[in-house]
């Protein structure tokens, strides 16, 4: 293999200082994999994430010059094309995020139980080594974000602070509830909020008015989930981070008009739904286990989710039913006994075919004595004993 | 003839010492049988009545006993050691044989053959050995043997009511002519002679044979012992399946008694074929 580098296509942040722009490396905070970020020297940290297009709809890059003026464009020989079709975004992300595995570690016995000032607490958070933390800690915004978790008291002339998990709750609280806010991006808000609510009789009714709309509707859907999957990818880190430019931008639940049935249930449910879909997102994302236990708990002190789990329940079992109906109905898919039929229609078979094969080597004289009338005719046995030794 | 004779000799003797050469001590059974159309006519005979059955060797020779599907009629065999030569036998045997492909193998051996049957220690072959003199063609065969879970039953000897020995063919034509008529026919020996009647829905028709003796050809007497007189009644189909033996013997003997299985026998040198027939008794009423 040739040890070219091939370029990648980068979106950066704007406005690109480019120089200052640097590549570091940290722990993720979910996984504790090191993991690239990109540092801005004014908003801070930067989540790097990859899009790739679906396996099957192969992609690439044709990289032209920027077109220049009073020309017509020059395509041929000054162009050049990459295999591979991905592309890497830079999104803003709460720095607070990489710190939390050290700030809030698992073992509680490792946790910071007393007032240090910034740059102690910095070291403190750092001095394990692994990453290049220094770019995180210098940056303004990393410390409004930690004061954001920490109790802090006034020494002399700065502050001392010790992180404090309620603080800490509570923001990942308002985090939950502000990407829950007028709804999540589209893809999610299709898979995690729509669907998990309709109503069995409605899917039906939905499925058909699909089926209708025939083969148009699926290109539009692939689309959208190209979209939908860069709206994701840039809302995963979109809220939040103070002095971030892009608050959250949610994607407007437009597909509630066109499907009325979503609206059956209720705003404070689908809210609800939101808000839980919004933790597992960010748990699943950003936090280590242990905090994601703690959130998850926090939320339900927090918001009163019991009108979502009744309605759910209810869900359920109406779905339960509506399955138990349609299997009556159509029964196309095999039951148990269905199976058992098939192999005893197979075992049948099998013997049939045994059966067939002794009847061909039977001789025609045999069969004509089978069919012989034998009625009157007892068992030669009912004359002759049989014999318990062998003749031999 | 005598040209022939050793000549056959020395070719079963270049043969088995071939095989002690290559197989010494491992031959369990070597039965060695004049003429191959003995075999082939005994299994023609009862092929169509059992389809697997056992051939059970011991030194008084190559027996066989086994019932039909219906278990209404039975065959027993027997080839006397006598009749083969040589017959050796390590240890009594049980082969168990598809006849239907014995008789596969039996087809490709012309009558007048020499037929030398062999089987090795926990066989799970039958081997048999054709040898034509006239060609100095020596054909070999094997057959896959099966185990088979079979009874005998013990048939006791009897002394039969009546005991009627007739030609084989005259057997055989009597049975075919009735069966056009009738499933079945009724037996009735007396001393003037053995009447065969039956009756059906188109009609009815009998055939009485008397009793009588021909000096000139012994074979085509009727004789009729007879202790007290009998009357049965007998499914035809399988009387003219017993008549595909008539080969084996120009003479048949019926043997009859009220209450028991009907016996055939076709008496052959060294050996019989007997076949018992559960009679119609509910009938009659």
């Amino acid at each position: 293999m040739p040890a070219i580098k091939l370029p990648h296509i980068l979106l950066l942040p704007l406005p690109p200082p480019a120089t200052d722009l640097k590549i570091i490396t940290l722990l993720h905070p979910r996984t504790l994999v090191p993991t690239r970020y990109l540092i801005h020297p004014a908003q801070g940290l930067h989540e790097i994430t990859k899009l790739t297009a679906p396996s099957p709809t192969p992609r690439s890059w044709l990289l032209t010059p920027p077109p220049e003026p009073c020309r017509p464009p020059k395509w041929l020989g000054n162009g050049q094309i990459l295999q591979d079709g991905s592309i890497y975004i830079c999104t803003p992300m709460d720095p607070i995020f990489v710190l939390l595995p050290r700030l809030f570690p698992a073992d509680e016995a490792d946790a910071i139980d007393r007032f240090l000032p910034v740059g102690d607490l910095f070291e403190e958070l750092t001095k394990e080594g692994e990453g290049d933390w220094e770019l995180v800690a210098k940056s303004q915004v990393a410390e409004k974000r930690l004061a954001a978790v920490c109790e802090s008291v006034d020494v002399g002339d700065g502050k001392a602070y010790k992180p404090s998990r309620e603080k800490l709750m509570r923001v990942l609280d308002e985090k939950c509830v502000r990407m829950a806010k007028g709804g999540l991006p589209a893809s999610m808000e299709e898979g995690f909020i729509r669907k998990p609510l309709i109503r069995p009789i409605a899917e039906i009714m939905a499925e058909e008015a699909e089926k209708k709309e025939g083969a148009g509707r699926v290109k539009e859907l692939e689309v959208r989930s190209v979209k939908k999957k860069e709206n994701r990818d840039g809302e995963g880190a979109g809220w939040g981070a103070a002095g971030a430019p892009s608050e959250a931008v949610p994607t407007p639940p437009d597909l509630q008009a066109t499907r009325p049935w979503l609206s059956e249930a209720s705003q404070e449910v689908t809210g609800l739904l939101r808000i839980r879909v919004a933790s597992e997102f960010i748990s699943n994302n950003y936090l280590s286990v242990s905090i994601a236990e703690a959130l998850s708990d926090s939320l339900q002190k927090s918001h009163d989710f019991t009108p979502l789990d009744d309605y759910l329940a209810e869900l359920a079992k109406i779905r339960q039913e509506a399955t138990a109906m349609r299997l009556d109905d159509y029964p196309l898919k095999r039951s148990l006994e269905d199976e058992e039929e098939i192999v005893d229609r197979k075992r049948k078979k099998g013997e049939g075919a045994a059966e067939k094969k002794q009847k061909k080597s039977v001789s025609r004289a045999t069969k004509e004595l089978q069919k012989a009338d034998k009625t009157g005719m007892p068992r030669l046995t009912t004359f002759f004993q049989k014999k318990n030794a062998e003749i031999l | 003839m005598g040209q022939i004779n050793v000549h056959s000799h020395s070719l079963s003797g270049l043969f088995s010492a071939a095989n002690s050469r290559l197989k010494p001590g491992m031959l369990l059974l070597e039965a060695r049988l004049e003429q191959a159309g003995v075999l082939k006519k005994v299994v023609d005979a009862i092929k169509d009545l059992v389809q697997d059955c056992n051939f059970d060797c011991n030194d008084s020779g190559i027996a066989l006993q086994a019932m039909d599907n219906s278990h209404v009629a039975l065959v027993s065999m027997l080839l006397k050691s006598e009749g083969f030569s040589p017959y050796r036998l390590d240890r009594n045997v049980a082969l168990g044989v598809n006849l239907t492909s014995l008789t596969k193998v039996l087809r490709c051996a012309q009558n007048e053959d020499i037929l030398t049957l062999k089987a090795e220690d926990t066989p799970d072959n039958l081997s048999l050995v054709f040898e034509n003199a006239e060609n100095d063609r020596i054909s070999e065969y094997e057959i896959k043997l099966m185990d088979i879970d079979q009874e005998h039953l013990g048939i006791p000897e009897t002394e039969y009511a009546a005991a009627i020995s007739m030609p084989s063919a005259e057997f055989q034509r009597i049975c075919r002519d009735l069966i056009q008529l009738s499933e079945s026919v009724s037996i009735e020996a007396s001393k003037e002679g053995v009447k065969f009647s039956c009756s059906g829905d188109i009609g009815s028709g009998s055939v009485t044979l008397r009793q009588h003796n021909n000096v000139d050809k012994p074979e085509l007497s009727t004789k009729i012992e007879l202790t007290e007189p009998v009357a049965l009644t007998f499914s035809l189909k399988y009387l003219v399946n017993f008549c595909k033996a008539s080969a084996l013997s120009s003479v048949v003997t019926l043997s009859l008694s009220n209450e028991v299985p009907l016996l055939v026998e076709y008496a052959m040198g060294s050996g019989f074929v007997r076949f018992y027939l559960a009679p119609k008794i509910g009938e009659e009423e």
